[in-house]
């Protein structure tokens, strides 16, 4: 039937797009509706606005110095960084250098051994130009040579040659030497402290770069050093405070004071509230966090040896101690630059991630730096998920602490403080009660006020004389009556005044009243809808959990199995 | 970090584990007594807990049976937890209606109170209110230092304070 | 469920007749009880109503529409074409009816029934134009006939009693938007 095919081409698309406008609309309504009320400003107090102003400015300015100072130290550090280790760089290019000029072979041997032979001269003290010669004279057959550059490199850093060299058997298809190395390389290891580069094993083993036995040999390390760690007591709890420092990490920092700019001013524990509501705003950074880990397929590299070269310059660049303190500096530097100059919450962040640089951690906590900050420990998506799988149970547990830490941070009531009046409300359920508190507490300073206007006593006599006068004006004559009446019209005069200033005082307590309870009304609805927006925000703690739930660490193993090379894993 | 294979002893690296073996049967403290707390809590504990309406608005001697009961439901649950590490109270949601808001087992005197809104909770209960008004848990266990959270599939999570 | 004798008044109350709004579950008696409500618009209660009322028109909209291109595509036949348009019309008459609540700012409830309006326009428009390429005419005659701009014409068989059953008359305001008084005759026979 003709009808039915066409309308299924219809073009209905742009219709749910142009819903769009709808929400753009909105915003010219809101201030349209917003221009019928009026404004407090004008009963506020002046000096307190100035005050008000002035700290902002204070504080923005404050801001404004340390973004730009931040900026600035972060060059330097970059400068410092390159000039001090500078020619580290030149040694680390040449690591994968050697590696693909001698798989085409198109540099002769002499070349590659007089070029290790001159880093060697040019870096005292590292330890890749010693291994660099050995692999140059382990090319060239010169066994000699290359057992006494490779003592050399292990004397200068055993740990790191030896995963380098378990590296390049694996690139080079020798996987007994692989696995020697590998032995070497885990009998060095104490799952107390690991360095850093440890995640660079954990790396080649997620995305399956090792053989089949050489990854088996490393999940089964991997499964021995957790269950050392586990029969530590506080093991556990020590797993959730590390969590807890995750995923805290996660907390935004965002004023919400433009959408709830009524409680914002007329609310003394609006610091509480924006803090609960960025409290409860962690779920849904953390959900997209894990949600981003898990979601899509991780691309492995086309071949082993681009994913073994990946490693090897990761493995060179990242993780000299040497370079530490300055790269933490700009870490710090980073964080300033991202908080927009807040360093109090830099620090707060700082402060909750440096354990990603320390130069030594257990192996949990190696697992949580690697799953909560991949930016700072080096490590593919691949790596992030097998550490949140084997993490599972430690990072439940510390969600659901901290979804209850941040559940109590929650305050129970919103004050509300408009001039001198103050009131509180749970969820917005009292406004009829407050309106008419509001209403009685005004009317009462408005009669007060009243009280104050009237005629004082000195008006009385002054009435009571004048009257006298006028009436012994039938007696003593016409000066007193012009007397009397003077007084009178004084008094009448007084009495007019006293009228108006009583007139003034009703109009300015009738404006105070119409805009303080339009102030109030706005905080309650603000106070309604912050509600709903923790509630919802909090609500993302179930999504939270449900996803965990569904994460294994079987899965994940399996997963970097068949997720890079079947082949290797066909057994 | 190398590990020294030989020449130091092992509980070097691990100082807490001695610790643990001598405290285990004594008394649990510290991160031991936080795990234990941490456990899951058992259906009927649970279920008795949300109990805590039905049949306890009643007076006198009956109340004070009902709260004997779940004191003794408490003690059983946690068995291995030194009397002083008890929780002090339990806080939950009232499920008698407006105006009756949260209500309390006080271990102490023994009693259950229930409280209408705006009505002050004793002291260190007060700190539960908000947290036993939420959906998600079934009531809220309090002690002196932390207080523990149990959702009705009895799973926990500790704040402590 | 529905918890004022008199409607809402204070914001907690209005929050939760758009709760239940939301939940799409109690229209009709919502709608009643947002007729009896009042509200103050002052500052910064408006602009939050504002946002609230268009968020649950936005939803509504978008579900509309997606309900008709369901049902559309699905469509085997010229009745169940008529159903999905005269199902979409259903819900713009009803969120036509609360953006003419009496109880809105007029500069919401202008633009809340524009934006209802608009919606029909384009929907109608859309709709005309991918029948343009059936050759027959005959869905663009029914597209033609089944108005989506008439949804707020619903409202006349309710209101007077029709003054003669026999001669279904249009309604006025209907008569400029499709231009063919004889649309609503039409309608019937389908669905007869």
């Amino acid at each position: 039937m003709s009808s039915e095919r066409i309308i299924h081409v219809a073009d209905l698309r742009f219709i749910n797009e142009s819903l769009g406008s709808l929400r753009g609309d909105i915003g010219t309504v809101s201030q349209q509706v917003e221009s019928v009320g009026s404004n407090l400003d004008q009963t506020r107090n002046e000096l307190a606005w100035l005050k008000e102003a002035f700290d902002n400015f204070v504080a923005a300015d404050i801001k404004a110095k340390e973004l730009s100072l931040a900026e600035t130290r972060q060059v330097k550090i970059r400068q410092e960084l390159e000039s001090t280790f500078g020619y580290y760089a030149q040694i680390r290019r040449q690591a994968t250098g050697i590696l693909q000029a001698s798989d085409i072979q198109l540099v002769r041997k002499e070349t590659l051994r007089n070029a290790t032979e001159e880093l060697m001269l040019a870096a005292p003290r590292y330890w890749l130009a010693p291994a660099l010669v050995a692999l140059s004279a382990w090319l060239g057959d010169n066994r000699e040579l290359a057992t006494r550059a490779l003592a050399e490199a292990g004397r200068r850093d055993d740990e790191k040659t030896s995963l380098f060299f378990a590296l390049i058997a694996r690139r080079a298809g020798r996987n007994e030497a692989c696995r020697r190395w590998l032995d070497r390389y885990f009998a060095l290891q104490n799952p107390y402290h690991l360095d850093r580069q440890t995640v660079v094993m954990l790396d080649a083993m997620a995305n399956g770069v090792f053989g089949a036995d050489a990854s088996m040999h490393c999940s089964k390390r991997v499964s021995l050093w957790i269950d050392e760690l586990a029969q530590r007591v506080g093991f556990v709890e020590t797993q959730r405070r590390q969590w807890s420092d995750g995923l805290l990490s996660k907390t935004p920092n965002v004023e919400h004071g433009n959408r709830y700019s009524h409680l914002q001013r007329y609310c003394p524990n609006w610091s509480a509230l924006n803090g609960a509501l960025n409290g409860v705003a962690m779920h849904q950074a953390v959900l997209e966090h894990f949600d981003g880990v898990f979601k899509g397929e991780i691309k492995a590299e086309s071949s082993v040896l681009i994913a073994v070269d990946n490693l090897l310059s990761k493995l060179v660049t990242r993780f000299d101690d040497e370079e530490l303190p300055l790269r933490r500096q700009e870490e710090m530097c980073r964080f300033i630059i991202e908080e927009g100059g807040d360093k109090l919450a830099a620090i707060k962040r700082n402060d909750l991630q440096s354990k990603a640089l320390d130069d030594q951690v257990d192996f949990t906590q190696l697992l949580t730096n690697a799953a909560m900050h991949p930016e700072t420990s080096h490590v593919t998506r691949a790596t992030q998920r097998f550490a949140i799988a084997h993490s599972r149970d430690w990072i439940l547990a510390a969600h659901a602490d901290l979804t209850a830490k941040v559940r109590l941070a929650i305050p129970i009531k919103v004050q509300i403080t408009i001039e001198d009046w103050t009131g509180e409300t749970a969820n917005g359920e009292n406004e009829t009660d407050l309106l008419a508190n509001l209403k009685d507490s005004i009317a009462k300073l408005e009669t007060e006020a009243l009280t104050q206007a009237k005629l004082s006593g000195l008006h009385w006599i002054v009435l009571v004389f004048g009257v006298l006068m006028v009436f012994a004006t039938f007696s003593a004559g016409l000066l007193l009556l012009l007397v009397g009446a003077a007084c009178l019209t004084w008094v009448f005069l007084a009495y007019r005044q006293i009228e108006q200033t009583r007139a003034k005082i009703r109009a300015k307590f009738a404006t105070l009243l119409d805009q303080s309870t339009q102030a109030l009304r706005a905080c309650i609805a603000e106070t309604v809808e912050l509600r709903r927006d923790i509630a919802k925000r909090d609500h993302i703690a179930n999504a939270v959990t449900a996803l965990l739930e569904s994460i294994s660490p079987e899965q994940h193993i399996l997963a970097h199995h068949d997720a890079v090379r079947r082949v290797l894993n066909n057994k | 970090m190398a590990r020294t294979i030989m020449g130091t002893k092992p509980h070097e690296t691990t100082p807490l584990r001695t610790k643990a073996v001598g405290s285990a049967n004594t008394k649990l403290e510290g991160d031991a007594l936080r795990v234990r707390l941490r456990q899951k809590r058992s259906g009927a504990y649970v279920e008795g807990m949300t109990r805590l309406d039905a049949g306890t608005h009643l007076h006198g001697a009956h109340s004070a049976l009902a709260a004997q009961a779940l004191m003794d439901l408490i003690r059983q649950e946690l068995p291995d937890v030194s009397v002083e590490a008890l929780p002090i109270g339990i806080v939950a949601k009232c499920y008698l209606g407006v105006p009756y808001e949260v209500h309390t087992l006080s271990c102490a005197g023994c009693i259950i109170q229930h409280f209408k809104q705006g009505e002050a909770l004793p002291h260190l209960m007060e700190r539960a209110r908000s947290l036993a008004q939420h959906p998600e848990y079934a009531f809220i266990e309090v002690y002196s230092s932390r207080l523990v959270t149990v959702t009705t599939n009895g799973q926990t999570a500790i704040i402590d304070i | 469920m529905p918890m004022f004798s008199s409607g809402p008044i204070t914001y907690a109350q209005w929050t939760q007749c758009l709760d239940l709004l939301a939940s799409g579950l109690h229209d009709d008696s919502v709608l009643a009880q947002m007729e009896q409500g009042t509200l103050s618009w002052s500052g910064g209660v408006g602009p939050l109503f504002a946002q609230r009322i268009s968020d649950e028109f936005t939803s509504r909209l978008t579900r509309c529409s997606q309900l008709l291109t369901r049902d559309l595509s699905a469509s085997t036949d010229d009745a169940s074409v008529v159903r999905a348009i005269l199902n979409a019309r259903q819900t713009l008459y009803f969120l036509h009816r609360i953006a003419q609540l009496t109880v809105f700012a007029d500069t919401l409830r202008m633009h809340l029934t524009g934006e209802v309006r608009k919606f029909a326009e384009r929907s109608q428009q859309s709709l005309e134009d991918s029948a343009r390429a059936d050759r027959s005419g005959r869905l663009r005659l029914l597209l033609r006939h089944n108005n989506l701009l008439r949804y707020d014409c619903l409202v006349q068989p309710v209101l007077p009693p029709l003054p003669d059953a026999s001669t279904p008359t249009v309604p006025p305001s209907a008569m400029p938007l499709n231009g063919t008084p004889t649309g609503a005759r039409h309608r019937r026979n389908i669905l007869s």
